[in-house]
């Protein structure tokens, strides 16, 4: 039978599904307590600094076609959505998050967001971090543990506190304690149904940014025994011959999860979510005990295989290990408009699958407007029809 | 727009005038057949001196024609700049004889697009990835930038089993030096009023000084400044006295992007300066002599580039100020490929910059290496040609 309509909150709190509510709750009560709040929008912003010097990093809105248009009339309309969505939200001061955040976090991750920041830079302060881009150099780990250490005395300065090594030692045993039982979560994922849908992964995906390792087990707790009731009942989403999907390629959020709407009303079951928005950063852990907790942060961060990188032989390596744990159908991979290096990227991504996998794929261009639902709608069944 | 007189000598008289690409082919085939080594370069950033001291011979490869965009296509994302699209079209149909005949190839992570089209071509020829740091202005950009050059180094010397010493860097250095002095002699000349150059033979001179070594030059540029001085004894020049000067700036231009240069010239304007790195950005800058590190001092050089890759790019700012007071524009017109990013984005700058501190009128054109646009490049270059 296929189930569509998954009975009970998955996350059993007064939230619910609805995360933005909670994030900002709990922004505005730690900034309640005294908590600086620092502001980023790239998985390699190292968060362990951040949360060791006292502070809460926050994730900057981005993903909203709503607040493109504003953007427009400095960026080029030919951008990756994602870049002009969060000016858009700076420059019509919208982000509340943003209007929260005391100082900001870039990377030199791709061209777009790189000079991007240069028009946000006067507002706030804003910290770039020189992100190398050759993850197979010798002297990369060196190069990037020493961007790391310049970020720590930014942050030092500017909110004249101190991260100590001892602190930021028990932010990594937290971040990968979070991280380990949230890629354990994941398993529920692969389970063949699947007892969950995409929303509730992605409900689960962002508790680590709002809680303790404490307060994430005991949500844990609930969550899997939710779960399980729903396997030991038999409740699954979708039906056993619904297409399993991996989805990967760009950040899926907000106006661009039509995407994930789309693949669920065409039948499909969404197993697996590689992007950074998605379970790429949970699978990867920092080395504890080494006596030089920067350099740890900086050597795990730069594990994320994320198309910026050249060549990123470790997202090839990803998707194996996602394709052997979440056995999908089909792999499609998400492309936001003119993001230059997923889009190239792409090329390898499906030649990989279909060659090394033999798995069918598909490649979405899209951005945050709702022009090309019906599009993709056509597409996505097509490439199930052919399953 | 023409210059004052019908028989005007050409700055570089050979059986090559107006085709700046056979003329650099044969000199880079003549050097090869003499047992050089050849090392194609993409870009401005590829350090010459370190290629020239392991005793090989710098080739620019095929980036500028629209006639092999359809086959890059087939791989490649249609919304990316021309000319990554162009220039692996170039490698996957085999046209490019500068990519043919080169022995390796030298690469930098300047922007997403070519970072990741090089990916795609790397099983072709021998290729060094640069890692080229992006914040030019942190203290650890130079040392980050020379362990990459000495890097490259190493794998010139091992893939053409040959050997540059710091004495030969040194030297190539100072050749760099003396060749940048007699191209900007050069560009003074365009500089005047009215300019004494036609934009073709700046963009000529420019493509042959790019890989022809200084002592090669040498007749060239006696022929050069003999030709110029003869025009400015004869009252020779290009264009009107009241021509539009035309400060051009952005993104490489070349081949099928030069229409951009054509229009701007059928509107009446004149180009005068070439803010790119096919005109006179990579003869800007000197290299600093006998510093004891030649390696380092190649370096500091290449990452005061102003390329738009850089962030923040501050200097672009500071060199526009210098080329505006020198060459005197009336407008300022900047040329962006479609889909290249980090000038689009850059070019809002630009635009407040050139109309804020300098009163100059400034026209973005965005364009590919198609020619669907070019009425409408023209009605707008008029526009403002009209508006002065």
């Amino acid at each position: 039978m296929t189930v569509f309509n998954i009975p009970g909150p998955l996350i059993n709190d007064r939230y619910k599904s609805d995360q933005v509510g909670r994030f900002l709750d709990y922004i505005l009560k730690r900034r309640e307590e005294g908590t600086p709040v620092v502001g980023l929008y790239c998985g390699y912003a190292p968060v362990e600094l951040i949360r060791a010097m006292g502070a809460v990093p926050v994730s900057l809105c981005a993903s909203s076609q709503r607040t493109i248009p504003a953007a427009e009339a400095v960026l080029p309309a030919n951008l990756c959505p994602l870049i002009k969505s969060s000016f858009g939200f700076i420059r019509t001061s919208t982000c509340l998050f943003y209007e929260l955040s005391e100082a900001v976090i870039g990377e030199t991750t791709c061209d777009g967001k790189k000079k991007m920041f240069e028009l946000i830079s006067h507002l706030k302060p804003t910290h770039v971090m020189d992100l190398p881009q050759l993850p197979d150099e010798e002297d990369v780990r060196e190069r990037w543990t020493e961007m790391v250490r310049k970020l720590k005395i930014f942050l030092e300065t500017t909110f004249q506190a101190e991260i100590a090594a001892d602190r930021l030692e028990s932010e990594i045993k937290e971040t990968n304690k979070k991280c380990r039982l949230i890629d354990g979560f994941f398993d529920y994922a692969a389970l063949h149904p699947p007892p969950l849908n995409w929303q509730e992964l992605y409900d689960v995906i962002g508790l680590d940014a709002v809680t303790n390792s404490g307060e994430l087990q005991s949500l844990m707790a609930g969550i899997t025994s939710t779960l399980d009731e729903r396997v030991a009942a038999g409740i699954c989403f979708g039906s056993p011959a619904s297409p399993r999907v991996l989805v990967s390629g760009c950040p899926i959020g907000g106006d661009a999860s039509k995407v994930l709407k789309i693949i669920e009303e065409a039948g499909g079951v969404i197993v697996a979510l590689e992007a950074c928005s998605g379970m790429k950063g949970y699978s990867i852990r920092i080395d504890e005990g080494t006596g030089d907790p920067l350099r740890a942060v900086a050597e795990a961060t730069l594990k994320i295989p994320c198309s910026c990188m050249t060549p990123n032989r470790s997202r090839l390596e990803m998707l194996d290990e996602m394709i052997a744990r979440f056995k999908p159908d089909v792999v499609i991979d998400v492309v936001l408009h003119a993001c230059h290096a997923y889009n190239v990227e792409s090329y390898k991504i499906t030649k990989h699958v279909q060659d090394r996998h033999a798995l069918p794929s598909l490649k979405i261009e899209t951005d945050y407007s709702d022009g090309d639902v019906e599009q993709i709608r056509t597409r996505v069944e097509a490439l199930f029809d052919s399953l | 727009m023409a210059f004052n007189v019908p028989d005007a000598k050409p700055l570089i008289e050979d059986e090559f005038v107006g085709e700046a690409a056979k003329r650099a082919l044969q000199y880079i085939q003549t050097k090869r057949a003499a047992g050089m080594p050849v090392a194609g370069i993409y870009c401005g950033y590829a350090p010459m001196e370190v290629i020239r001291a392991v005793g090989a011979v710098p080739a620019i490869l095929c980036a500028f024609a629209n006639k092999t965009i359809a086959a890059a296509e087939a791989v490649l994302p249609a919304n990316l700049c021309p000319l990554i699209k162009s220039s692996y079209g170039f490698i996957i149909t085999d046209t490019c004889p500068f990519f043919g005949i080169s022995d390796a190839v030298v690469a930098e992570t300047t922007c997403d697009g070519k970072k990741k089209m090089f990916e795609l071509i790397s099983e072709y020829k021998p290729m060094f990835v640069m890692d080229l740091p992006q914040l030019p202005d942190e203290k650890e950009a130079l040392a980050n930038w020379a362990v990459m050059i000495t890097k490259l180094q190493g794998f010139l010397e091992k893939t053409f089993e040959k050997s540059a010493t710091p004495e030969g860097i040194e030297a190539e250095i100072k050749a760099t030096n003396i060749k940048n002095r007699l191209m900007n002699r050069v560009f003074d000349c365009a500089a005047r009023k009215p300019s004494l150059l036609k934009w073709s033979e700046t963009y000529e001179l420019v493509f042959l000084a790019q890989v022809a070594t200084t002592e090669d030059l040498q007749a060239t540029f006696q022929e050069v400044f003999k030709t110029l001085e003869e025009r400015e004894a004869k009252g020779v020049h290009y264009g009107t006295a009241s021509a539009p000067r035309v400060l051009v700036t952005g993104c490489p231009v070349g081949g099928d992007s030069t229409k951009v240069y054509k229009i701007i010239e059928e509107a009446g304007g004149v180009v005068v300066a070439m803010d790119s790195c096919t005109g006179m950005k990579p003869f800007m800058t000197e290299i600093e002599e006998n510093t004891g590190d030649p390696i380092a001092a190649v370096a500091a050089r290449y990452l005061q580039l102003p390329c738009s890759c850089m962030t923040p790019n501050t200097r672009r700012l500071d060199e526009l100020d210098k080329t505006i007071a020198r060459f005197q524009p009336d407008v300022v017109i900047e040329v962006v490929l479609h889909a290249c990013h980090s000038y689009n984005i850059e070019s809002y700058k630009i635009m407040n910059h050139a109309k804020n501190k300098h009163n100059l009128p400034y026209l973005k054109i965005e364009t590919d290496y198609s020619d669907g646009d070019v009425e409408q490049i023209r009605t707008r270059v008029e526009a403002l040609f009209d508006s002065l």
